[in-house]
C-alpha cells in the first residue's frame, strides 16, 4: 500500500475522533438540566439530620415497663446543648441540657402512657431524634 | 442484671439459712425473721420491677382466651381465669371494675400478668384510649375548618382538626417555657408535635383530631 493512502486512512480515523468527542461533548446535558424543575407549589420539608451527633438514649424507664408510683424519672444521654421536649397524652415538659446526661421526672395518668422523647440538637436540624415508649401506671393493690 | 440479682439474692438466702442451721441455737429468730422478710421484699420489688404490660385492639374473643394485636402487628393471646382475672376500665380516668362482657372485638385493651411465648396468663384486663404521636412541619394552615396539614417526618402528610378541646402549646424559644396559644398563632413553617387518639376503625384515615398540639416556632431555627 502507498504512504498517501496510509497517512489519508489514519487522517481521517484521527478526524473522526475528534468530531465524535466534540460532539458528545456538546450534547451531554449540565448538572443544570439534569434537575427537574420542582412543583410550582413549594412544600415545606424538615431539614435532615447530620451525623456525628449523640444518638438520643432512654436508660430509664423501659418500653412496656409497668409503674406503681404517679411519677416517674426519665434518664439518658444524648448530645449536650439540645433542647428535650417530652410530651404524653397527660403531661409535656421542655428541658435545655447542656450535659450529656439528663433526668427528668415526669408525671403520669391512670393506664397507658405514651411517652414521646424529643431532642432537637441543634438549630439548624428541624428533624428531631424521637424515642416513644409506653409506660403503664397502675395503683398498687 | 436483674437475673443476676435475683441469682445473689437467692444464693445469699441459701447461704444464711445454712449458716444458721450450723450456729448456736440462741441466735436471736427476731433478727432472722426480719433479715429474711426484708430478703423477700426486695426480691418481690424486683420482680415487680421487671413486670411488663401488652396493649392492643381486640381482633377475637373465643370462650376464655381474647386475642388482641398491639401497634406493631403482634398478636398475643390473654387466656382468662374465672377467679384470678379481674376487669377494669379506664377510659373516665378512674379504675372502675367491669365484666368480660364489657370487652369487645375492637376494643383497646391492657394485659397485665406472666406470659409464656405469645399466651398471657391474664391477670387484670383494662379497658383504655389508645393515642399515638407524630411530628411534622406546617404546610398549610386553614382558619375556615381549623384544620392544619403536616409533612410528617417519614414524607407522608396528614391533615389534623384542632378542636376547641385540643390543648395548644408553643415553646418560647428564649425561656423554653410552654405557652398556652390560640389557633390564630399557628403559622406555616412551624414544626408542630401532636397527640391523637387512635381507635381501630380509623386505620386508613389521614385525618386526625388532635388531643394536644406542641409548636415549635421557626423563629427558634432561624435564630
Amino acid at each position: 500500500m502507498k504512504k498517501e493512502i496510509i497517512y489519508a486512512i489514519s487522517f481521517g480515523v484521527l478526524l473522526g475522533l475528534i468530531v465524535a468527542v466534540i460532539i458528545v461533548l456538546i450534547l451531554r446535558p449540565s448538572n443544570k438540566q439534569k434537575t427537574l424543575p420542582s412543583n410550582t407549589k413549594t412544600t415545606l420539608k424538615p431539614n435532615q439530620i447530620k451525623n456525628n451527633y449523640y444518638p438520643l438514649e432512654i436508660t430509664q424507664p423501659s418500653d412496656k415497663q409497668i409503674s406503681t408510683t404517679k411519677e416517674i424519672v426519665i434518664k439518658g444521654k444524648v448530645e449536650p446543648g439540645s433542647m428535650i421536649v417530652i410530651d404524653s397524652p397527660y403531661s409535656e415538659k421542655i428541658v435545655k441540657n447542656s450535659k450529656q446526661d439528663f433526668q427528668i421526672d415526669f408525671p403520669l395518668m391512670l393506664g397507658e402512657n405514651l411517652i414521646s422523647i424529643k431532642a432537637y440538637i441543634n438549630k439548624n436540624q428541624t428533624i428531631p431524634q424521637i424515642k416513644t415508649l409506653s409506660v403503664y401506671y397502675f395503683e398498687e393493690e | 442484671m436483674r437475673i443476676k440479682s435475683l441469682f445473689f439474692i437467692t444464693i445469699a438466702i441459701l447461704i444464711f439459712n445454712s449458716c444458721v442451721i450450723g450456729q448456736d441455737m440462741k441466735t436471736d429468730s427476731q433478727d432472722i425473721e426480719q433479715f429474711k422478710d426484708k430478703l423477700a421484699s426486695k426480691v418481690a420489688e424486683l420482680q415487680k420491677k421487671d413486670e411488663k404490660a401488652f396493649s392492643g385492639f381486640v381482633t377475637e374473643i373465643n370462650g376464655k382466651e381474647i386475642s388482641f394485636k398491639t401497634n406493631d402487628n403482634e398478636t398475643f393471646i390473654a387466656e382468662i381465669d374465672d377467679v384470678l382475672t379481674k376487669f377494669y376500665s379506664l377510659i373516665t380516668g378512674v379504675k372502675k371494675e367491669i365484666q368480660l362482657e364489657d370487652i369487645n372485638k375492637d376494643t383497646y385493651i391492657i394485659v397485665t400478668g406472666p406470659i409464656n411465648g405469645k399466651i398471657i396468663t391474664a391477670n387484670n384486663i383494662y379497658i383504655d384510649t389508645h393515642y399515638l404521636s407524630d411530628s411534622g412541619i406546617i404546610n398549610e394552615v386553614n382558619s375556615t375548618d381549623y384544620s392544619i396539614k403536616v409533612s410528617l417526618i417519614e414524607n407522608e402528610s396528614l391533615t389534623v382538626d384542632i378542636e376547641t378541646s385540643t390543648k395548644k402549646y408553643s415553646i418560647n424559644p428564649e425561656s423554653f417555657k410552654l405557652e398556652t396559644i390560640g389557633f390564630s398563632k399557628i403559622k406555616s413553617g412551624d414544626t408542630i408535635h401532636f397527640i391523637y387518639e387512635k381507635t381501630n376503625s380509623s386505620k386508613a384515615e389521614k385525618r386526625y383530631s388532635a388531643e394536644k398540639i406542641i409548636i415549635i416556632p421557626q423563629e427558634y431555627f432561624s435564630k
